[in-house]
This record gives C-alpha cells, sequence and structure tokens, in this order.
C-alpha cells in the first residue's frame, strides 16, 4: 500500500505527477491512498512559493518518468476541477479512471453512464457551479486610507488601489478562481481570503497564503450604500418570486452579500405596493407634458389618400400601406430607384446608384425595369435589386447597349413576403391578392415617371402590368401593351437563371436574357398600339 | 441612523419606516454617509429601468486586462452578480440616463404624462458609478437607456459618450449594453456598436395597431429598420472575405429586444408569430418578454393588472422550444388552445398530449430530432444520450444518471428495460403528471 502525500487540496500538479509514476509502476489504484494537504494537517507547505502569473501552465517536472501513455485533454479539464472537491475520495476516483483508461478503457470518458466517470462529472459540475459563484459573489472592500471622503475613486493611478474580499466557498476553489479576478482586476491590487487559505495579486504576481477571517475585512465603504440603493430599486415589487432569486442566490452565500440584509424587508413590503400600486386610480398628466409632446411632433401624419403628385408622395403612402398581411412582418417597403448609366471606358459602362429617387419625375428616356417583390437583402437595406438576383440583372446590364437611357428599377409587390426556416428568412411567392394590392403603386409610378418602354421580369412583374396571368414561356421575348400604352417587353425574371442547376442550361439561358435585354434596350416596341 | 434611503418612486412619499433599512445583524458596521444627491438619482432612475427584462452579460468576445491598462474582462457565460427577491439576475448596472421623456407610453412609468419624480445623471456620475460597482465586483458592465430628450440624435449622442469614454479614456472592458433610439442617425448606430457588446431596440408590442395606440410616437417600421441596419451592420462586421482584413468590430454580442405581455389583446400566438420573424429578419439573439406589471404612476387609459408571470414564463419556454428544439410556432400554438398556450404545462408537454401517436420513443433508436420532442428531456440529455447508447443499450438507471427530469419523461419513452403502460386518454396523463409527487409509482 503505497500513500501519497499532496502539497494542499487542490493539488493538481502534484496528483499528475505521482500519478504519472504510479501509472509507470504499475501500481494498481487499489493499492494506492491519497492524502491532500489537509488530511495530513501540513496546510500550507507552500506558503513561500508565489508564483508569476506568466507560468500559469507547470512545466513537467524533471523527476517524472517519460511513461508512454496518453489521455484525452477533456481528461485534463475534468481532472483540473474534480481535485478541487472537498470529497476526500476525489484524487482516488481521478487515478482509478487514469488506470481504466490505460487499461484496456481508452473511450472510457465517452460513456456517461459509468459509475466513476458519472460520479466525476457531477464533483466537476459542483465545482464548476461553486467557482462560478464565486466570480459572481465575492465582494470587494476599498482600503478606507484610500477612499475618499466622496466615496468615488480617484482617476489617476498613482499608485494602485488596495482590495480585500472575504469569501466561504464549498471546495478548494480559490487556486482555480483567481485566475478570474487576475485577468480583470490586473491593475488593482487585490486580496481574497476564505477560510482555508487567500491570493493576493500585486499587479505582477500571485501569492497565495493561509486562511483569514471575516474580520480581516475592512470597514464597510459608501459604496456599499450606493449598491445597496441599486438593488433595492432594481427590485420590481409588482413581480415578487423567491423562489427564483433562491434557487440562483442560495441563502449560505447571503451573510457575505451587502445587499442580502435588505431582502427580508423588500419582501415583505412588496404585496403593499403592489396593492397601493393596483389600487391607486390613474393620474392625469403635469402641466408640462402638454409642452413637451408638443415639441416632440414634429412626425407627420402617415397617409394620405388622394392621388400622388410627386414620387417622395408616393413612396409615403407606399410606407404606409398595410393591405397585406405579410406588410406588418416586414422591415419596409421597397420603393423604385433611378439609377443613370455612364460609360466608364469605352468599353465599360457603370451604373451609377447615386441618383435616387427624389424629385426625378422629369428624367427623359426611362426605362423602367420590374421585377417581382423585395428579398431578403432589398428589405433590409431598403433598395431594390440588391441581392443575388439584381447582382446579376446588374452584370448583364453593364454588357448591354444601354447608354442613353436612364434606369428606374422597381417592383411588383413592395413588402418581402417569407416565411422563417432556422434562422433564415426563405422567399414566399406574391399570391394573387398582393399583386392585386401593390398594383395601384406600380401604376402610380408609371403615370409619375412616364417611361418609354418597360421590362417586365417574371411571371408576377408581368401579370401586374398586364393585370391578367401572362405565360413566361409564351410570351418571353414579346412586346405587349402596358398601362398608359406605354410598350412592355416580357422576359424571365434573373432568379430563374440562377435556380437553374444544370450547367449548360444555365448558360444558355443566360445568353438568352442577355439577347432579350438587348432587344429590350436597343430593338424597336412592336406592340399592337398604333404609332 | 440608516443611510440607505430608498426613494419611493410611488406618487406619494411614504413615511421613512417602508425603506428598506440595513441592519447590523448581518456584522457589518455602519458605512459613512455619501452625498444623498447622486444615491437619490440611483434610486430614481435604476426604478425607472428595471422594466427592462435583460440583464444579460453573455455571448461577447473574449477580453481582459492582463499586460495592458484599464480594467475589466468578459467573454463567455454571463456572471449574475445578485438576485433581487423578483428573481431576477442582476448582472449589468440598469439605469437610464435620464427619466425626463417627451413620448407618452401609456404602459411606461417614464411617459410624459406620469408623476414620477425626474432625474437626469451627468455623463460623468454614469462613469464613476460604473467603474466603481465594477471595481467592487457588483457588476459585470453597465446596461444604459434613456428617455428620449430634445430629439433622438440629441439622446443618442449622450448615451454613445458614456460608452466612448469608459471604452477610450479609462479602457474598461467589461461588458456595456446600450438600447439605440430607432429614430437616430446610421453614423450614431455604427458608433454604439463600435463600443457596446450589445445593442437593442424594443418592439414593445407585437401588434402594429396596438403600439400605435398605446404608444402614438413610436413607429413600428422605424424599429424594424433599425434592427434591420444593426443585422446589415452585423454581417459587414462579421465578413472577413473582402479585403481578408478583418472589419471594425460591432456589437460582438449581437441585438435583442423587448416585447410586453398582456398590455393588449395580442394572444401568445401572434406574440411567438413576431418572435419568429423577429429572430428570421434581423438575426436577434435574444426576444425577452416582459409581463405588463404595475408601475407606480398609471395612464387612466391603460388600466393596471397584475403581472401574469405565468404567461411570460410558458413564452419564454416556447421561445427556446423554437430556438433550439426545431419546433415550429404553429406547432407550439397548437399544443393549447385559441391562440394561447396552455397555462398550467409546459408548450413540450402540451405538445406531446396532443401528439400521443409520436410516443413512446425508443431512446436506443430514435434519432435526434424525435429525442428533443420527448417532454423532460433537454439538449444536454439528448447528446448524453446519444453518446452512452454507443457504448451499451440505455436502461432506466442510466436515464436517471444522464438527465434529472426522469420522472417525467417515463410515459413517453421505451428503454432497454422500461415500457410505459400509460392510459391512452391525454387528459388523464395529464392529471397525472400535473401531480407532483408519486409519479414513479403511477407508471410502472
Amino acid at each position: 500500500m503505497q500513500q501519497i502525500q499532496l502539497a494542499h487540496p487542490a493539488d493538481f500538479d502534484g496528483w499528475r505527477n505521482k500519478a504519472r509514476a504510479l501509472l509507470h509502476d504499475g501500481t494498481p489504484p487499489e493499492d494506492v491512498v491519497w492524502l491532500a494537504g489537509l488530511e495530513s494537517g501540513d496546510l500550507f507547505g507552500d506558503i513561500s512559493s508565489d508564483t508569476p502569473y506568466k507560468k500559469e501552465i507547470p512545466t513537467q517536472s524533471s523527476n517524472v518518468s517519460r511513461a508512454t501513455f496518453s489521455v484525452p485533454h477533456d481528461f485534463i479539464r475534468l481532472s483540473q476541477y474534480v481535485v478541487c472537491h472537498n470529497e476526500p475520495t476525489r484524487f482516488a476516483l481521478l487515478y482509478r479512471i487514469l488506470w481504466r483508461m490505460t487499461h484496456g478503457e481508452p473511450d472510457l470518458l465517452k460513456n456517461p453512464c459509468d459509475d466513476d466517470v458519472h460520479r466525476a462529472h457531477n464533483l466537476r459540475r459542483s465545482v464548476s457551479r461553486d467557482r462560478h459563484k464565486m466570480t459572481a459573489f465575492v465582494r470587494f472592500r476599498k482600503l478606507e486610507n484610500q477612499a475618499q471622503v466622496d466615496g468615488y475613486e480617484r482617476t489617476s493611478t498613482e499608485e494602485p488601489e488596495q482590495y480585500i474580499a472575504w469569501f466561504e466557498p464549498d471546495h478548494h476553489i480559490l487556486r482555480l478562481t483567481s485566475d478570474f479576478f487576475m485577468k480583470r482586476f490586473t491593475n488593482m491590487n487585490w486580496s481574497i481570503y476564505t477560510p482555508e487559505d487567500s491570493a493576493h495579486w500585486n499587479g505582477e504576481r500571485i501569492v497565495f497564503g493561509a486562511g483569514g477571517a471575516k474580520d480581516t475585512l475592512p470597514d464597510a465603504e459608501g459604496m456599499e450604500n450606493l449598491w445597496c440603493s441599486y438593488f433595492a430599486n432594481t427590485f420590481n415589487p409588482a413581480r415578487l418570486r423567491i423562489d427564483a432569486m433562491q434557487s440562483e442566490m442560495p441563502v449560505k452565500y447571503w451573510k457575505n452579500l451587502p445587499e442580502a440584509p435588505l431582502i427580508a424587508e423588500l419582501i415583505h413590503n412588496s404585496h403593499v405596493r403592489t396593492q397601493s400600486m393596483l389600487n391607486r386610480e390613474g393620474t392625469s398628466a403635469p402641466k408640462f407634458a402638454e409642452k413637451a409632446v408638443d415639441r416632440s411632433k414634429s412626425r407627420a401624419p402617415l397617409t394620405e389618400k388622394s392621388q400622388a403628385t410627386s414620387l417622395i408622395q408616393l413612396a409615403k403612402q407606399v410606407s404606409a400601406c398595410e393591405l397585406c398581411e405579410h406588410a406588418s412582418k416586414a422591415t419596409q417597403s421597397v420603393f423604385g430607384q433611378f439609377q443613370t448609366v455612364r460609360m466608364n471606358t469605352p468599353s465599360s459602362r457603370v451604373i451609377n446608384d447615386e441618383i435616387g429617387t427624389i424629385g426625378r419625375e422629369n428624367q427623359q428616356n426611362v426605362v423602367m425595369i420590374v421585377g417581382e417583390q423585395p428579398g431578403d437583402t432589398e428589405d433590409l437595406s431598403g433598395l431594390p435589386f440588391q441581392g443575388p438576383a439584381g447582382t446579376l440583372l446588374r452584370h448583364v446590364l453593364q454588357e448591354t447597349a444601354i447608354e442613353g437611357w436612364t434606369l428606374y428599377f422597381t417592383n411588383a409587390v413592395k413588402h418581402f413576403k417569407y416565411s422563417v426556416k432556422g434562422k433564415r428568412r426563405l422567399h414566399a411567392r406574391p399570391t394573387e391578392s398582393s399583386i392585386n394590392n401593390c398594383r395601384p403603386w406600380l401604376i402610380d409610378e408609371i403615370r409619375l415617371i412616364q417611361p418609354q418602354r418597360i421590362v417586365a421580369l417574371g411571371r408576377s412583374a408581368a401579370k401586374s402590368l398586364q393585370g391578367y396571368d401572362v405565360s413566361i414561356n409564351g410570351k418571353r421575348g414579346t412586346w405587349e401593351r402596358g398601362p398608359f400604352d406605354v410598350p412592355v417587353f416580357i422576359t424571365n425574371h434573373p432568379s430563374a437563371i440562377l435556380r437553374t442547376k444544370d450547367q449548360d442550361v444555365r448558360k444558355l439561358a443566360r445568353r438568352t436574357f442577355e439577347q432579350d435585354l438587348q432587344t429590350a434596350f436597343v430593338g424597336r416596341p412592336e406592340h399592337k398600339v398604333s404609332d | 441612523m440608516n443611510s440607505i434611503a430608498k426613494i419611493n418612486t410611488e406618487t406619494r412619499p411614504k413615511p421613512s419606516s417602508s425603506a428598506p433599512s440595513r441592519s447590523n445583524d448581518a456584522g457589518f458596521s455602519h458605512p459613512p454617509a455619501l452625498p444623498i444627491r447622486l444615491q437619490n438619482k440611483l434610486a430614481i432612475l435604476a426604478d425607472a429601468a428595471k422594466y427592462d427584462a435583460s440583464c444579460s452579460s453573455s455571448g461577447s468576445e473574449h477580453r481582459n486586462s492582463l499586460n495592458k491598462a484599464g480594467i475589466g474582462s468578459s467573454g463567455g457565460a454571463g456572471i449574475c452578480h445578485s438576485y433581487a427577491p423578483d428573481g431576477r439576475c442582476i448582472s449589468l448596472l440598469k439605469i437610464l440616463l435620464t427619466n425626463f421623456c417627451t413620448f407618452d407610453c401609456l404602459y411606461c412609468v417614464n411617459r410624459v404624462s406620469s408623476n414620477v419624480p425626474r432625474a437626469r445623471f451627468s455623463i460623468d456620475e454614469v462613469i464613476k458609478l460604473t467603474l466603481s460597482f465594477y471595481k467592487r465586483n457588483y457588476i459585470e458592465g453597465l446596461f444604459l437607456s434613456s428617455g428620449i430628450i430634445q430629439s433622438p440624435d440629441y439622446t443618442m449622442e449622450q448615451v454613445v459618450e458614456v460608452a466612448r469614454r469608459l471604452r477610450q479614456q479609462h479602457h474598461f472592458r467589461g461588458y456595456i449594453h446600450l438600447k439605440t433610439i430607432p429614430e437616430a442617425s446610421d453614423d450614431l448606430l455604427t458608433e454604439a456598436g463600435r463600443y457596446a457588446d450589445r445593442l437593442s431596440i424594443n418592439i414593445e408590442l407585437a401588434n402594429r395597431k396596438s403600439l400605435q395606440q398605446l404608444a402614438p410616437q413610436k413607429d413600428a417600421p422605424s424599429i424594424r429598420k433599425s434592427m434591420a441596419a444593426i443585422r446589415v451592420k452585423l454581417d459587414e462586421s462579421r465578413d472577413k472575405s473582402h479585403s481578408g482584413a478583418a472589419p471594425a468590430s460591432f456589437a460582438r454580442g449581437g441585438q435583442s429586444t423587448q416585447m410586453i405581455v398582456g398590455a393588449d389583446e395580442s394572444d401568445d400566438g401572434e406574440l411567438l408569430a413576431c418572435s419568429e420573424s423577429l429572430y428570421g429578419s434581423y438575426r436577434l439573439k435574444r426576444v425577452f418578454y416582459s409581463a405588463f406589471s404595475p408601475i407606480p404612476d398609471s395612464s387612466q387609459q391603460l388600466p393596471l393588472t397584475p403581472a401574469n408571470l405565468n404567461r411570460e414564463h410558458r413564452l419564454y419556454q416556447a421561445d427556446w422550444l423554437m430556438r433550439f428544439y426545431d419546433f415550429s410556432v404553429p406547432e407550439i400554438v397548437a399544443g393549447g388552445e385559441q391562440g394561447m398556450l396552455e397555462p398550467d404545462i409546459d408548450p413540450k408537454l402540451a405538445w406531446a398530449l396532443k401528439h400521443r401517436e409520436w410516443f413512446p420513443v425508443d431512446v436506443n433508436r430514435a434519432d435526434k430530432h424525435q429525442l428533443l420532442r420527448v417532454p423532460g428531456l433537454g439538449i444536454k440529455g439528448v447528446f448524453r444520450i446519444l453518446n452512452a447508447r454507443r457504448v451499451s443499450p440505455v436502461r432506466l438507471a442510466d436515464l436517471k444518471k444522464m438527465s434529472r427530469s426522469v420522472s417525467r419523461m417515463l410515459p413517453f419513452v421505451v428503454t432497454a428495460d422500461w415500457y410505459p403502460k400509460t392510459s391512452p386518454d391525454s387528459d388523464l396523463l395529464k392529471q397525472q403528471l400535473l401531480l407532483p409527487s408519486a409519479q414513479l409509482d403511477l407508471f410502472s
């Protein structure tokens, strides 16, 4: 029977080194007795050892045999937590798991139902919770002689401020948790005392020392008053849930929380406070209210039902339209947008998008391009033809002889309709009624802009412009008579090209689309209207 | 004497005996008095901010102060530093910059027509409070909001300035959550996102007409537009593909919103459908549901009712089902009656009772999607089962090691040594499940 003495109750490095050696010697778990600092009575063998934080991860000591076995990283993480538990058998449990993993059960940790693994995970969970609660419930007090009369900290940093805390954890977690405080309060000097040990940080290194008592703490300081005031006022007496509070902040922690003494009275008064709120009559507004509201009333009333006389007016009417149910789930209506074309070099065209919409009714030579409805990207940005299909359309347009024309992009339906799948919005085809609801807006755009010609992309656009259902296969590449006798050229929607999976078919579809646009811009409208 | 001055924000001041006081029996000595002015302001402006449910401090980038000037760290799970008796976590210093407000939202205690005491912090005061609280480990950071004063842009500027100074002058690396103001300019939004871990705008009410009625100055479309703007900026800040260089960081903890429950007639189905569209459209991290709660000064036009905490709780459960358990909104809502969730049982159980044909599910054979539908079985439990059954068939004793709510599962699962002999009558089964004790006996 071997007796192994560890330096302190949460001595992970010590345990690891010894375990390696034992494993190398082939010592089975039942032949080992583990004693940690607490059990041996030699509590702080390492009081003087101070570790600079830069060497947090200890290097392998030279006296350890170079045994050739490896364990999963998960086991190391698990052990670092389990050694902190106050359960006396923790070291033996870890060594038994290690032994089993290196003796025919390499995948032991993957079985959550194994008794040893289950036990170890339970210990880890308790330690993890204890550690988390320590990061939450440690309360620092500033050393009195440094606190200023008004309770504020000084902002300059001639010398680091000194803070002290007292905490009573369930397990041996001070070392495990001190890392958190070091990284957060790096530029403060702080000490945390527990009954068992203490940690001291001076901005450069951390030193562990003997435990303390509650009276190690300096006297309460003014800031605690403010904190208690905050605690009392952030509490809503109308939604008392004591069980929820206690399950997350168990009573055992209350003795060291400056705000806890308030709890009893807050609970006691909550019922009366709530009742008095409920019983009180509604009040009338104070005198200043009317003035203040007046001052903030800059927003114009929303809808005027009369026919719009400008695009900006029309855009406002469209944005207030709620005829379709899906309108309220869209971010915004997407109105049309003018874009001009200029030649960058003799061979490359740039579609300039800085022209906007407002006050642009009098553009000459406008070709209106009508799509189906805004998609995800358009809904977010408020501009038409921004997504994948819009990008494709713009690419094709740049290859088309469109100079001399001003482009006006818009859609048959103005609000994005979608269904949610997971965290994505999937485009939903506009219904007959949506197209009909939006049709007056499109007609008004045509009335105000008076385009020379219109390109209808896809079935919904054609349907809206013609007023009846149109088969794209039948009518693609032809001119039709549109509203106010404006010639309408019908072609595919670019998204139809994007949806085509077969590469060859897709290329063909794109070529057809290019030719169609060429016809639309360069060709002569041949619809059945007297010239 | 006791120096904790609880400011009574209920309209008529009460005798000071109702003020919470510090007793000596906890072993604290009486602390020195502080300037009462600051304490009063804190009381008023914390009270005014408490109707915002969110206090989350999780999900942001990992930061710490090693080898750097300044203070603070963040990253990973948030930390709740305290809990008030309302069961809500206190993680952040949640205050308003001012509770003066030119809006007249009937449900809000800070509406212009309310008679509550008003106060306004200076920017320095907020910064000093935040740092002082942070250094004592009271908080994870700051959640700053404000009543709308002067103009949306002016208000937003003030809020952003607090965050800017905390980050740039004090190198504060704790968590900052800023409430953004829908009508504020795009530049201010970008700046807010540069300093804040989280941005939020409250949708307030799922139904647009209700919002128009109860909050006449709020504009539902501009709320959604702001959320869209934040989402676009979030997407841009995560998109490295453009030049290879990492873009400027923007609200690493994402955006969230809050919906008031029970101030209008909207049913649960409507609220959940609204949430679904918000999650899908704007990549929200969370939608918070806040039961309409009595306030110290109510409007004559909106009578107060006791807060329906149970409804709020069921909505949170449904929200979780929607986000993590592959449930669709119609499925969840169909578990209840007439658009409302079942009040007595959780929505997953409610769904299961109406879909008995799905059960029992064999934990040794079922796929992940089927396991996620089992009442009482959570995501972690499902993954444990999937792991464990690779090693050996799962038995009832194994199940107890992997989940803490096995008794609730029993009527719905099959294990290597268990087959439920439950009544096919769903109503009877529901009654049995509602009995808290002796559940194991009932089904064996």
